[in-house]
């Protein structure tokens, strides 16, 4: 018998034998007030939905949430920079009302410390006399300017790629390639670790979604299986939250045994791996297997924006149906000339990357001694793992008194009991912010009992 | 207001992912699961083992869909919120008594619980007869003391009456949860099964708690 009448039923084996109704165990009197939420213990998660019919149900619970959390630790998100990303900056302690000078930058993306070269701010300045500020309108309308098309050349070329096209942001990219192939009936599988710019896309798109497990072949094999119809896999060259690779002479073999078509974002491996700097694809000499490639431009050359390289066929139907693109105010000149000039000097200082390795290798080397877990890291993305929801807030607050400036990362963007610090490399690093970085870093962890000591 | 108390020595529980297809189909119209990636939403599967409560010692397998709590002004924030869709006892008598209480769906055959702890780890073999119905294997973390309140919905609908319900529970006792991705369910073709689209369901859980002896306290129910 399933549930069909159960009720019934069980009410009569309670009225006839149960011994409930001795109520011989305890039924208590009410002591609901002995209940004490302890406000860390909740996250972003628990505010999603709200009960009732009202929108804004939820934001009073909401605010009174945040108003106790928010000193406790979630101040440390979005507090102002006073100073360019270089490898020192000025922070605003929004919680202390104090500008905290000259911290140990490890929180920027400028991997290759282009943003603020004088080359670069010289093409800003410029493209401004020229220009002046936005682009006013769309890149299909009249946003485009002859920068916008030096740009896209200039990366086809560097790319190895027949065409690129350029987005206003990285998220954009991917959302509007991703919406702008797929449609319903389809299916993609992404890694689980895909950026929500990726997973967005997805569900734009309107195509069947499923993810496989984090780097696991196996798995995506177990994903793809089965369905009949266009395929199409998403990983990314770095993951952004720990730094590690994607397998993807496994994923590729994959890939190609389903017939399935495959999209990879080098937002954090472009300019960074690979021979000529094309990113992971190039540094496993898998480029030409790949049929969609992703690149930021906010992340080595210091500037804003996204775009996609690939076939002439492929960047023409994309421009056609990539609704993030088109209705979206084109990249401004100003932004466009910088990134063009960053890109020029990515490609003509090879060094840039050599010595980006080798402070990777040097500060990798340095906390791994120290005990130090740094995950399964690979890349300039050093994940300094905690593991400890509940002082994960304590220890940024002390790095930042101690002359640090890393961002914490906790639950929800990561799983419980990973949280930690995201460390960004950058070839502007000198061994002295390093060493004094790193020593920093170290101590604070000892001193709280997270390492050895 | 009256509680209800249920003791226990044990209680494991995990997320798996599941296609939200399948949780919506399985949810009453005025819920809806939470989905931790486009398209897969939660489900839980709980294990436990009473000491102590009205109906005596007994074992409980529950599977639940996750939904969002209801957020209100003023209470306690509640750490998670479940529709069971089935529920499976150890004894006839914890079955009737779960039905007649709490509105909470259930497999109308007792069925055979074995509980096995090793290296840190609790696995959970459910049996009907000699055949497996679900296997759950949950690891732990560090425990500490925890008084966490969870909200639970049950549907008269799913029992043969009418209605919708929450109910508010307590879990006390020491817990460890983590995010590490060791545990295991294999979940096998049966009635209690027959609601899940198998092959959809992850079979290793995203999150992962482990409640040591402890009390289970239910508050009384409410129409909503």
């Amino acid at each position: 018998m399933r549930n069909k009448d159960a009720l019934q039923d069980a009410e009569a084996t309670m009225d006839e034998s149960s011994p409930a109704r001795h109520n011989r165990i305890r039924t208590v009197e009410s002591e609901e007030s002995r209940v004490e939420a302890n406000p860390m213990d909740y996250d972003y998660t628990n505010f999603y939905f709200g009960a009732g019919d009202d929108p804004f149900a939820m934001l009073e619970p909401f605010q009174d949430w945040y108003s106790q959390v928010r000193p406790k630790g979630y101040y440390q998100y979005e507090l102002p920079i006073h100073t360019a990303p270089a490898t020192r900056v000025d922070v605003e302690d929004t919680k202390t009302g104090e500008l905290r000078k000259n911290l140990i930058n490890f929180a920027s993306y400028n991997y290759l410390g282009l943003s603020y070269r004088d080359e670069v701010k010289e093409a800003i300045k410029a493209a401004v006399d020229v220009y002046g500020g936005g682009s006013s309108g769309s890149p299909i309308l009249s946003g485009t300017t002859s920068l916008h098309r030096q740009l896209s050349e200039r990366l086809a070329a560097f790319k190895g790629k027949e065409a690129t096209l350029i987005f206003p942001t990285g998220y954009s990219a991917n959302v509007g390639v991703i919406a702008g192939l797929m449609r319903s009936g389809d299916l993609i599988v992404a890694d689980q670790y895909a950026h929500a710019s990726i997973v967005d896309g997805m569900i734009l798109s309107k195509a069947k979604s499923r993810f496989f497990r984090h780097n696991r072949a196996d798995d995506l094999d177990r994903k793809l299986k089965g369905f009949e119809g266009k395929k199409l896999v998403i990983i990314e060259g770095v993951y952004s939250m720990d730094g590690d690779v994607a397998s993807l002479p496994e994923i590729v073999e994959v890939a190609k045994r389903h017939d399935a078509r495959i999209l990879i974002d080098e937002a954090h491996s472009t300019f960074v791996f690979g021979e000529k700097g094309r990113g992971v694809a190039e540094h496993f000499g898998l480029d030409d297997e790949i049929d969609l490639h992703i690149g930021t431009f906010s992340k080595s050359l210091g500037g804003q924006g996204g775009f996609l390289a690939g076939s002439h066929a492929l960047i023409n139907y994309i421009r056609g149906f990539s609704r993030s693109r088109f209705f979206s105010c084109a990249l401004a000149p100003t932004v466009t000339a910088g990134i063009l000039k960053a890109l020029e000097l990515a490609d003509a200082e090879p060094e840039l990357r050599t010595r980006l390795w080798e402070n990777v290798e040097f500060m990798q080397k340095r906390l791994r001694d120290a005990g130090v877990d740094v995950g399964d890291s690979e890349s300039q993305v050093i994940p300094i793992m905690v593991r400890n929801d509940a002082l994960i807030f304590d220890l940024g607050e002390e790095l930042l008194r101690e002359g640090v400036f890393i961002n914490p990362v906790k639950y929800p963007a990561v799983g419980k009991h990973k949280s930690r610090f995201r460390m960004s490399i950058s070839a502007a690093h000198t061994r002295e912010d390093m060493d004094e970085g790193a020593e920093i870093i170290i101590r604070v962890l000892k001193r709280n009992g997270i390492i050895g000591s | 207001m009256n509680l209800t108390r249920y003791g226990f020595d044990c209680c494991v529980g995990a997320f798996f992912e599941m296609s939200t297809q399948d949780a919506r189909r399985i949810l009453p119209a005025h819920l809806q699961p939470v989905e931790i990636q486009h398209e897969r939403s939660v489900m839980a599967a709980l294990a436990f083992r009473f000491t102590e409560s009205e109906v005596g010692e007994y074992d409980e397998l529950v599977l639940a869909v996750i939904t969002p709590p209801l957020v209100e002004p003023g209470k306690p924030l509640p750490k998670a919120a479940f529709f069971p869709f089935m529920v499976a006892t150890s004894t006839d008598a914890s079955r009737a008594h779960a039905i007649e209480r709490w509105r909470l769906p259930h497999h109308m055959a007792a069925l055979d619980f074995d509980f096995e702890e090793s290296d840190g780890s609790m696995r959970v073999v459910v049996r009907d007869g000699e055949d497996p119905v679900v296997e759950l294997t949950v690891t732990e973390h560090d425990f500490s003391p925890a008084l966490n309140p969870y909200h639970c919905f049950t549907s008269g609908a799913s029992v043969g009456g009418e209605g919708n319900f929450k109910v508010n529970i307590y879990m006390e006792a020491p817990h460890s949860e983590h995010e590490e991705e060791e545990g295991e369910l294999i979940l096998h073709e049966h009635p209690m099964t027959s609601m899940l689209t198998l092959e959809e369901v992850a079979s290793y859980p995203f999150r992962e708690e482990w409640y040591r002896a402890g009390v289970q306290t239910f508050e009384e129910l409410e129409t909503l």
